[in-house]
């Protein structure tokens, strides 16, 4: 009875489909209610793209394997995990990112979600100016020039 | 699994738009900017309206209680400073120490609230400064010139959220040039110049350590010792009005206060030992009682406490000792919606013993909250 693990089955928007077990699923909040509530074999994700919900299931398959080992290693796996992490965000594009994020909120796995808004702040950071975060992030910015002109001398004085 | 998965990234490989303005929805912003850490905050401010105001959402915003006592050994002042979680109490110190040369911090008094992060320190003969404990930074203000021997300055920052601009109001107190100046921190002269105040509330000379706050755009003063009414300069403006409505019977309330994003007096009684605050009604100007802080828990008879403030302007209580600690560092708290009683909160810092005198500042809640998720 333990060995035999209870699979499910979630199906993106775009109709593909991604078996899983139950143990993975439970990483989503979102995703457990959904489970606990309606036993259906298959649950269809509407909001998420395959292309993307295969990074989600990725991440949490990834991180629900370290919890159940965790219990005889948990400093080396906790640093593994954290490797794999990094590597896991480094290959994404800012538009994957950007994805995940609205993913991970919507399916409520906080985990995934600090990770990637981690990821947008370190690109922000390495920015040298507004100018430079508007163009990476492709953000049109809403003030008149007289505005800015104020804003900018405002964190003048507030940087020091 | 993985075979779909690949196949789909291959074919989805053209770079798609995306715009982190428009689509993204705020609380995910204030998510993304939690994790930027203080020092690259300015330039956040510049990128669009939508980000600089996530940056300053009341959601996200962090209210602390910063502590200081000098440290005479290495002419140092110790700042530090406690992360408050919204709706819990207080129970431990977090990390975040700073310690900053006493240059940073020269001036004997400081106010007892912050704005925008930014807390005010002076002396009485017309110097001021400006400090930042989050950031680090400090600045120090031009000397109001032109004062007599025996006059009195004190200085309150402010805030103009319609212009933008800071603004500090001195108070000069006795001497042949008694009166008001203002100086704009965006004048590049840094130029203080004199305030018009008809009313002449601050003829009496007023306690050194008395409270003002700044609350929309306005900052509200106790005065005409003792205190029975309160005077009210429009940043903006800068005009002075004059809020009575107080009882007669209240001969003196003791302090301003922030209570629920209201201007709030606290009176104690020394019979019950109570206190009661009263916040005022802006619109009707009235003021009406809304809550009572019961007696405090035990503590040494030589022990008084004052009531430095609200958490972020909400009604939870926070009183300190005024008077030189006999006890470890502690502090009162009370919420009048979860506890019937005032806590006693002991405050451990192993790390610095506090001297036995502090100055304690409270409300860092216009100051964006980059510390909660860096520092863990």
């Amino acid at each position: 009875m333990e060995n035999e693990k209870k699979m499910i089955t979630l199906k993106s928007s775009d109709d593909v489909t991604f078996e899983v077990e139950e143990a993975v699923v439970l990483e989503s909040q979102f995703l457990s209610h959904l489970v606990q509530d309606c036993p259906a074999p298959e649950h269809k994700i509407k909001e998420v793209t395959g292309k993307i919900l295969s990074k989600v299931v990725e991440y949490c398959e990834k991180h629900v394997v370290v919890v159940v080992d965790g219990g005889d290693s948990s400093s080396s796996s906790g640093d593994d995990l954290k490797k794999w992490d990094d590597k896991f965000i480094k290959e994404m594009d800012l538009s994957t990112v950007y994805d995940l994020i609205a993913a991970a909120n919507y399916l409520n796995i906080q985990a995934l979600l600090d990770l990637m808004c981690q990821r947008v702040a370190d690109v922000i950071t390495a920015c040298k100016d507004h100018k430079e975060i508007r163009e990476t992030l492709g953000i049109v910015s809403d003030y008149t020039a007289e505005e800015e002109a104020e804003v900018l001398k405002e964190n003048e004085w507030a940087f020091d | 699994m993985e075979g779909q998965g690949e196949e789909i990234t291959k074919s989805d490989n053209e770079r798609r738009e995306v715009s982190w303005d428009d689509d993204l929805p705020s609380d995910l912003i204030m998510e993304i900017v939690s994790w930027i850490s203080p020092k690259d905050a300015p330039s956040m401010w510049s990128v669009s309206k939508k980000w600089s105001e996530a940056l300053w959402s009341t959601s996200i915003a962090n209210p602390c209680i910063l502590f200081m006592s000098p440290d005479s050994r290495n002419s140092t002042r110790r700042l530090w400073f406690h992360t408050v979680l919204q709706n819990q109490p207080i129970q431990k110190w977090n990390e975040n120490k700073i310690d900053m040369p006493l240059i940073a911090c020269p001036l004997q008094y400081m106010s007892p609230q912050s704005v925008r992060g930014w807390i005010c320190c002076h002396d009485k003969k017309g110097k001021s400064a400006m400090l930042n404990p989050t950031r680090g930074v400090y600045r120090m203000l031009p000397k109001v010139l032109e004062l007599d021997a025996c006059a009195e300055t004190h200085f309150h920052l402010g805030y103009d959220r319609e212009r933008r601009v800071f603004k500090v109001l001195c108070i000069i107190s006795r001497g042949t040039r008694k009166g008001l100046r203002i100086l704009n921190l965006r004048d590049e002269n840094m130029h203080w110049s004199e305030v018009h105040d008809p009313s002449h509330a601050f003829e009496s000379p007023p306690p050194s350590d008395h409270s003002a706050i700044c609350l929309d755009g306005k900052i509200y003063l106790p005065c005409d010792y003792p205190f029975n009414r309160v005077a009210c300069f429009d940043l903006q403006t800068e005009k002075f009005e004059i809020i009575k409505g107080i009882p007669d019977w209240i001969k003196g309330y003791d302090r301003l206060i922030k209570v629920n994003g209201s201007v709030a007096f606290i009176i104690r009684d020394t019979r019950t030992g109570t206190s009661s605050i009263w916040t005022l009604d802006t619109a009707t100007r009235t003021w009406s009682r809304r809550y009572v802080i019961p007696p405090l828990p035990p503590h040494s008879p030589n022990t008084t406490y004052t009531c430095l403030g609200t958490i972020g302007g909400t009604n939870k209580f926070l009183l300190i000792p005024s008077t030189p600690l006999t006890e470890p560092l502690h502090m009162i708290y009370y919420d009048p919606e979860t506890t019937d009683t005032p806590q006693k909160i002991f405050i451990d810092c192993q790390t610095s013993p506090p001297s036995r005198h502090i100055v304690a500042s409270l409300d860092f809640l216009e100051t964006p909250n980059f510390r909660s998720k860096l520092g863990n």
